[in-house]
């Protein structure tokens, strides 16, 4: 406090100044000056003296002949002693842990000679197994943002409260032992602190210490996408709030209800693993998804019954489920039907509530954390009966800690005037609290108000203080995954940008002993008062393998479930609003994340925006006639005008609304401007669904940057083609059918063609590697981890949202989404609609997802088209690409079939369309067509930015063609290892980023020549099938078909799950 | 210097009679006079300077904003995109080097045949193919991703020890074109020799005379002048006349032998061909009309040579409509169902309006070239030649961008939309057409003066009196010419 410096308002000794020389000459712009930049002599503000001139310009001469005849020196001190194990240029893999919603998922992260390039799965993590999601993909980029908050900085008081000064993190402590020794003394009244939730062992010490220290300190916890509805639900079922563990590969029948467990879920990469292993009909047999949802999700995506209904009809549909199977098994249940519950069919009910007492035991029930917690209740009772507790489904203990308040509780307490000091561990509720509370007026009002953050974002704009947070990768510290196990988090590069992690900063301001984030986690985990060492062992294996052995929560049984029914579903005039974090941005976390931003929606392939997504009939009554027309959605007395998007297999009378957009200048360069956001619309009491929303079409339209569908190339008889080509490019079979002893030659002849025959004598494949792809489309579920890993794989960069809209996006994978209507009633419901208007979707609209990469064909129709020969065939069958010799005359993109060719059609690190590159202010053009000269320009990598690149990947400059290389890198890498060790390159040892992401194992890579591969497996089995194999170009990757399991009745044909 | 105000219906057929090629009473002095006369002019007419201006503004200020801006950029100016790879630059080559088609087809195929009416038009029309193919052989230059390695495609040998590929019809193309360059313009060249020679006697300064007299290689018009001129005239209309066949079949390769549904086909060679000698003849007459109009050439460029022209239109227009309909069976014919989608979506899909621009301008509008009146009115089918030309550009347009915008997989389609940089450089092109086409017209000979003397009347020794032909005046004996053409005497 005593040595903040201030800008002077008006100089003293002059109470007008004629010239702003004057106004610089005070001492107290001097003393301002010399504390923003420490580095400028003062001699610089004079101005400069006849000596300081001459001394100037000669050294200035002399710097300009040195550098003109020598190179730029530089002191490099190699390492005396070569650290063990280190070899310069080879990567080495670290294990840690990312936490998202306070809850972790191990990694390896790959290091670079020091600079981590890589996130994969950590294989002996229980809740990653070696896989992982696009999010933990995108983390890396995280990293290298130039937008990261770099220094503390302070909000001027007074006059000057608009203005933020640089601070050292020295001042901060100097004013943290001002401050907080008084308000120690005064025991902690009038101090606060509001956390994003956390399992992290060091946190939770952290917080007992703080609490130690300032005994009447208050701590609130909030997190915007919170799963508390989960915990109330347990907590009214069992008595006490559980966490419950879904095991799918035990279960036969899933029903979800309103639950996105393979995308949305803390746990989302174990289950999406344990839900595709069930989908493969190894045995004959496989596992039955019944999903009831308002928007379509990646999990309805997947679901071999799905049914849209309103969010808020969902719970009442539950309560008929539960009489219904109570019914089947004789117990007796308090009705809770309500009139919302006839959404759905009677039919359908008895037919799920059938399948689910004939799998009594294999079978579960899961809720959304969306849904209201009495939804859970009614779900632990249909689980309790169905025997499913301890089965399918398990639970933890939640520990509760008293006096934890929330954010409604903040806002209650600090407008009483009991909040002098708030510290803001992380999170960004002035973006992302609920819009009644009015956080960002109340947070004016807090007198000091302290925000430990990785952005100085929404929320530190209003803080006095703004404190750069380490980014996870820069961390040490620890944290516990879904089911307990504890992991440690150990950082891979020093803090870029001088950061400190959330229990570095508590330690600061309790003034405690240990203030490094290393031996905080070291205390807490029981090292530094360790006398036998065993301790330490324990930390350098679990530092190794990246988990604590046996440290998951014990599995406890929870009492019979007893059903306290409250149901409060409501139903007004008017449509639903359902808000969810958004696939790419989540809460807005990831809004700068320029790969996030740019990675298509699994369902929408919406880019670098978010939309408010809504039932085709809905968009007819509305008179939207294309996505991307503008909405007025009003609520509440709020309003937001956002774009429509247009999705088959949305509920009617309802629209989600995704956050995590709409964010402004404080998110950073790549999110300003992108989306609209929807918190504006969420409340406190609905902030997951709200009743009674009016929408009205504002006749105006904003082109979405999809990467499929685009409206202008749509016309009848492409929607038919479409229609007509989709069931042979995605073949699917029902288990019914693929039980068939005839299946395989039905399946081999979707496509008539004449014997495929060679005009020339082709080249032997049958010695040396023969590299092949096996992408199982039944257990893919389109969530795009393959994506972002091969982008940051394989240095793809980012175009832009006016490039994506021009279709000239990068990836080099993508994954096709088409929507199929029904070709032929499996016993399930078609399109039929309720009494309520609420449009049941059942397997009448169906969804597939389809990866498509270079399928690397042995006779390559780019190859020979070529006319510098820049992509040629290697002895191993790889068609690879030689960016020296490429030219661009873009032939072999023309030419492949697939279009899987990319072409740099500028330099694209940063490109003229990324928003780096445009100027301050500028937002992004309306329609892709209005380019004019001067609008080309390129901001290029900054030197951070650049340590991402993988170096063993070239990085492409502009007009070159680009494209898959089935990760070259890292077939060569296994290679030269086997080679070193003299043996074969064994079998799953070269794992692609995409099929080393895949969270359900979806993708298999290997070498078709080892009889024994498991890619040679699949290329043999039944359900294979090359698309486009008519071509005759052979390619090397094969789809297996995506089987379903709808729903058969008994009565009908044989249906594939056992029933013993 | 309009010396006729008025078309001499020269189109008749009468059995026994042959219609005159040349009106107006022209014997082969005033033949020459008339064809030297734009060039003698003082000043070239007031509409010479209009267009020119414009065609410069349009090379100058147009094309070189384009270029700049695509060179400096990427290719990422247009409005190429994923599945669709190739643009405007592709169509613009086509089209051009097919406009290049009929002046070859003109000049060396017509003579082989012995059509005499071909010489007041070939010299224009042997222009236009040199200043087509210039504009062509620019876009595959200037369409590739690094512009400044596009001489990788030619075969030199290099460091590298790199051969271009020569499976890809890309580097036919290459030789095809560079091929047909060289030809077009040693034939133009040759052809243009004895006129230069004309030009140089008739010069009036001495800037000229060495100028001309440099390119008519010291031409006297002695018998062994003519008889070498003659025979590498023929040697080269040979060569020639199978490069009129090649080129463009070369260029067809270009789709045909990629797998797209809509280019994979084998009709493209003599479709291509067809439509490049159809394109040619529009834009011969673009050129023509105006220009006998604005030069005073219409007694040497009569009605009867517009009418052939139109004839050559008309059936070619009937090969490109066959061709068009042929797709169409074809594609049902073979059971490709990609194939069979391409065509239907072409005609009902997104870029329906281009293709049913293309047939009303390709095939409908031709159409009218059935009425003597369309034939014979240089106005009337100067419209008819202005729609093919559109056509023409948009047949280009729809193959180039329909099949690849809508290919195997739906989720890579993509509706292709040009930039104003792709029109900039289209109309730049033009601009580099018309600057080189009016310089032609003011500085060279315009008539292959030398030509058409030979089909003259008075050139043949057993001409027979001639209803049309005037009283004329005593031929202009040039005595180095003692045994040159067989001298007539009336």
């Amino acid at each position: 406090m005593s040595d903040r410096t201030e800008r002077p308002s008006s100089p003293r000794p002059h109470a007008y100044w004629r010239s702003l020389d004057e106004l610089a000459d005070t001492p107290r712009f001097r003393q301002w000056l010399a504390a923003e930049f420490p580095h400028i002599p003062p001699e610089f503000v004079d101005g400069p003296t006849r000596r300081t001139f001459l001394k100037l310009m000669g050294s200035s001469l002399g710097l300009l002949g040195l550098t003109a005849c020598r190179w730029p020196r530089e002191t490099i001190v190699p390492a005396t002693k070569q650290p063990a194990n280190r070899v310069p240029g080879e990567t080495v893999q670290f294990a840690t842990a990312l936490e998202l919603g306070g809850v972790a998922t191990g990694v390896l992260v790959t290091s670079y000679d020091g600079r981590p390039i890589k996130i994969e799965g950590n294989d002996k993590h229980p809740l990653s197994r070696g896989r992982s999601n696009h999010w933990m993909q995108a983390t890396i980029l995280d990293l290298y943002d130039p937008d990261r908050s770099q220094r503390p900085r302070e909000r001027g008081l007074g006059s000057h409260s608009g203005d933020r000064y640089h601070r050292t993190w020295a001042e901060f402590e100097a004013f943290a032992q001002g401050h907080f020794s008084g308000l120690k003394a005064a025991g902690g009244a009038g101090l606060a602190v509001l956390c994003e939730p956390s399992d992290s062992p060091s946190l939770t010490d952290m917080r007992e210490r703080f609490r130690g220290a300032f005994p009447q300190a208050r701590w609130y916890e909030y997190e915007p996408i919170a799963r508390e509805n989960e915990l109330a639900g347990a907590r009214a079922a069992f008595g006490r709030a559980y966490r419950t563990h879904l095991h799918l590969d035990k279960a036969d029948v899933v029903v979800s209800l309103d639950s996105d467990f393979l995308m949305l879920h803390s746990a989302a990469v174990k289950y999406a693993g344990d839900f595709a292993d069930r989908r493969r009909a190894r045995d004959g047999k496989m596992n039955r998804l019944y999903v009831l949802e308002s928007s379509l999700t990646v999990t309805g995506s997947v679901a071999d019954q799905r049914y849209a209904a309103r969010a808020s009809d969902i719970g009442a549909i539950a309560g008929r489920l539960l009489e219904a199977v109570a019914a089947r098994l004789g117990t007796s249940t308090t009705p809770v039907a309500d009139e919302n519950g006839a959404a759905l069919p009677e039919t359908t009910i008895a037919a799920c509530a059938d399948d689910l007492v004939r799998h009594a035991g294999r079978a579960c029930v899961v809720v959304g954390p969306r849904q209201p917690h009495w939804v859970h209740t009614i779900a632990h009772r249909i689980n309790h009966l169905l025997g499913a507790h301890g089965h399918t489904i398990t639970f933890t203990g939640v520990a509760e800690f008293p006096n934890i308040g929330t954010l409604t509780d903040l806002v209650r307490d600090a407008g009483a005037g009991q909040v002098q000091t708030l510290v803001i561990l992380g999170g960004n509720p002035v973006y992302d609290a609920p819009a009644d509370l009015r956080f960002a007026a109340l947070l004016e009002q807090v007198p000091t108000s302290i925000h430990l953050s990785l952005y100085d974002d929404e929320t530190s704009r209003v803080c006095t203080w703004h404190l750069p947070r380490a980014h996870a990768l820069e961390s040490w510290g620890d944290a516990r995954a879904w089911d307990g196990t504890r992991s440690l988090v150990q950082p891979l590069i020093e803090p870029l940008y001088e950061g400190r992690t959330p229990c570095e900063l508590l330690a600061v301001l309790c003034a405690d002993e240990i203030r490094n984030g290393y031996e905080i986690t070291r205390r807490t985990f029981g090292v530094l008062h360790d006398d036998d060492g065993s301790r330490e062992q324990l930390w350098q294996e679990a530092l190794r393998a990246g988990v604590v052995p046996d440290s998951a929560f014990p599995e406890e049984v929870v009492p019979e479930c007893t059903l306290r029914m409250e149901v409060t579903g409501e139903r007004g005039p008017g449509y639903e609003l359902v808000f969810g974090p958004d696939y790419s941005t989540y809460d807005g976390r990831w809004a700068n994340n320029a790969w996030l931003q740019e990675w298509p929606d699994p369902l929408t392939k919406l880019t670098w925006d978010n939309a408010a997504l809504m039932a085709p009939a809905d968009a007819d009554r509305l008179g939207i006639r294309q996505s991307g027309d503008l909405i007025r959605i009003s609520h509440g007395g709020r309003t937001l005008e956002i774009p429509a998007f247009i999705l088959p297999g949305h509920a009617e009378g309802s629209v989600t609304l995704p956050l995590g957009y709409g964010r402004g200048p404080a998110a950073g360069v790549v999110a300003d401007g992108v989306g609209c956001n929807a918190q504006v619309l969420r409340t406190s009491d609905a902030p997951w669904i709200a009743t009674g929303a009016q929408v009205a079409a504002l006749g105006q339209h904003r082109a979405p940057a999809t990467t499929q569908d685009h409206h202008a190339i749509r016309s009848k008889v492409g929607d038919r083609e479409m229609q007509a080509r989709v069931p042979v490019l995605v073949r699917e079979a029902t288990l019914t059918e693929y039980q068939d002893p005839h299946f395989a030659e039905h399946f081999r002849h979707l496509v008539h063609h004449p014997p495929l025959e060679s005009l020339w004598q082709e080249r032997a494949q049958d010695s040396g590697h023969r590299w092949g792809m096996a992408i199982d489309l039944s257990a893919c579920s389109g969530c795009g981890a393959c994506v972002l890993a091969c982008q940051a794989e394989n240095n793809i960069p980012v175009v832009g949202k006016d490039e994506v809209a021009m279709g000239r996006e990068m990836h080099w994978i993508r994954v096709d989404r088409y929507f199929a209507e029904a070709s032929g009633d499996h016993g399930g419901e078609q399109a039929s609609a309720g009494a309520t208007g609420s449009r049941v979707i059942g397997p009448g609209l169906r969804v597939v997802h389809q990866p498509v990469t270079c399928m690397h064909c042995e006779l390559a129709p780019c190859e020979q088209v070529c006319p510098v020969a820049a992509t040629v065939h290697d002895t191993e069958g790889l068609n690879t690409m030689v960016y020296n010799r490429c030219i661009g005359t873009r032939y072999c993109a023309n030419n492949c079939p697939y279009k899987v060719r990319r072409f740099n059609w500028f330099y694209n690190h940063h490109g003229p369309y990324h928003p780096r590159s445009l100027k301050a202010g500028e937002t992004v053009r309306k329609d892709g067509v209005n380019r004019l000269p001067g609008e080309y320009r390129k901001q290029p990598l900054t030197e951070i930015e650049k340590l991402l690149n993988n170096p063993e990947v070239t990085v492409r400059s502009r007009g070159v063609m680009e494209k898959c290389t089935f990760c070259v890198q890292r077939i060569n890498k296994v290679k030269i290892k086997a080679k070193n060790e003299r043996r074969p390159v064994r079998d799953g040892e070269v794992v692609p980023a995409c099929a080393q992401a895949c969270p359900a194992g979806a993708i298999v890579f290997g070498d078709l020549n080892d009889p024994n591969s498991a890619v040679r497996k699949l290329h043999t089995q039944d359900r294979a099938y090359a698309v486009l194999a008519e071509l005759n170009i052979k390619p090397r990757t094969i789809y297996l078909a995506r089987l379903r399991n709808p729903y058969e009745p008994p009565d009908g044909p044989a249906h594939g799950v056992s029933s013993t | 210097m309009a010396s006729v105000v008025r078309d001499i219906d020269n189109t008749w057929e009468r059995p026994g009679e042959r219609a005159p090629l040349i009106t107006g009473g022209l014997d082969l002095t005033s033949v020459t006079d008339v064809a030297c006369a734009p060039w003698e002019a003082p000043k070239p007419p007031r509409a010479w300077y209009i267009a020119f201006g414009c065609s410069i503004f349009l090379l100058v200020v147009v094309f070189h904003i384009a270029l700049g801006m695509l060179i400096v950029n990427g290719v990422g100016v247009w409005g190429v995109n994923n599945p669709t790879g190739w643009g405007f630059a592709i169509i613009n080559f086509v089209f051009w080097v097919g406009i290049g088609h009929a002046g070859t087809l003109i000049s060396a195929i017509l003579f082989l045949f012995r059509q005499k009416w071909r010489t007041s038009i070939n010299r224009f029309a042997e222009a236009m193919t040199i200043f087509a193919v210039m504009c062509a052989g620019i876009f595959p230059g200037i369409h590739v991703g690094r512009i400044w390695v596009t001489y990788w495609m030619a075969p030199l040998p290099n460091q590298m020890a790199m051969w271009p590929q020569f499976r890809s019809p890309l580097l036919w193309d290459v030789f095809a074109v560079s091929t047909y360059a060289i030809v077009s313009l040693l034939f133009w060249y040759v052809g243009m020799i004895p006129d230069l020679a004309t030009f140089r006697d008739r010069a009036t300064s001495k800037i000229k005379r060495v100028l001309y007299g440099l390119f008519a290689l010291g031409w006297t018009g002695s018998s062994r002048h003519w008889h070498r001129f003659e025979r590498s005239y023929l040697i080269l209309a040979a060569l020639a006349t199978p490069l009129v066949l090649s080129v463009h079949s070369i260029v067809s390769f270009d789709f045909a032998i990629s797998q797209l549904p809509g280019w994979h086909t084998t009709i493209f060679p003599p479709y291509f061909v067809a439509g490049a000698i159809f394109g040619g003849f529009a834009m011969v007459l673009t050129l023509v009309i105006p220009a006998r109009q604005l030069f005073g050439l219409r007694n040497i460029i009569t009605l009867r040579h517009i009418e052939n022209c139109c004839k050559i239109l008309l059936l070619t227009a009937l090969f490109v409509g066959y061709a068009y309909g042929m797709e169409f069976f074809i594609a049902w014919y073979s059971g490709s169902p990609y194939e069979g989608f391409i065509f239907k979506t072409r005609a009902l899909g997104p870029y329906a309006w281009a293709y049913w621009t293309m047939i009303g301008c390709n095939v409908l509008a031709p159409q009218l070239l059935w009425f003597k009146k369309w034939r014979t009115t240089p106005w009337l089918t100067f419209l008819v030649a202005m729609a093919v030309n559109v056509g023409m550009w948009f047949e280009r347009f729809v193959i180039t961008i329909t099949s690849l915008s809508q290919d195997f997989l739906p989720a890579s389609w993509h509706y292709y939309c040009p930039t104003l940089i792709d029109i900039l450089t289209l109309l730049g092109s033009f601009g580099l057409f018309f600057t080189l086409f009016l310089l032609f017209c003011r500085y060279l000979p315009m008539v292959a003066m030398a030509e058409v003397k030979t089909v003259m009347p008075i050139a043949d020794p057993h001409a027979h009196p001639h209803a049309h032909v005037p009283p004329t005046r005593a031929f202009d004996y040039n005595p180095d010419e003692f045994d040159g053409p067989p001298n007539v005497k009336q």
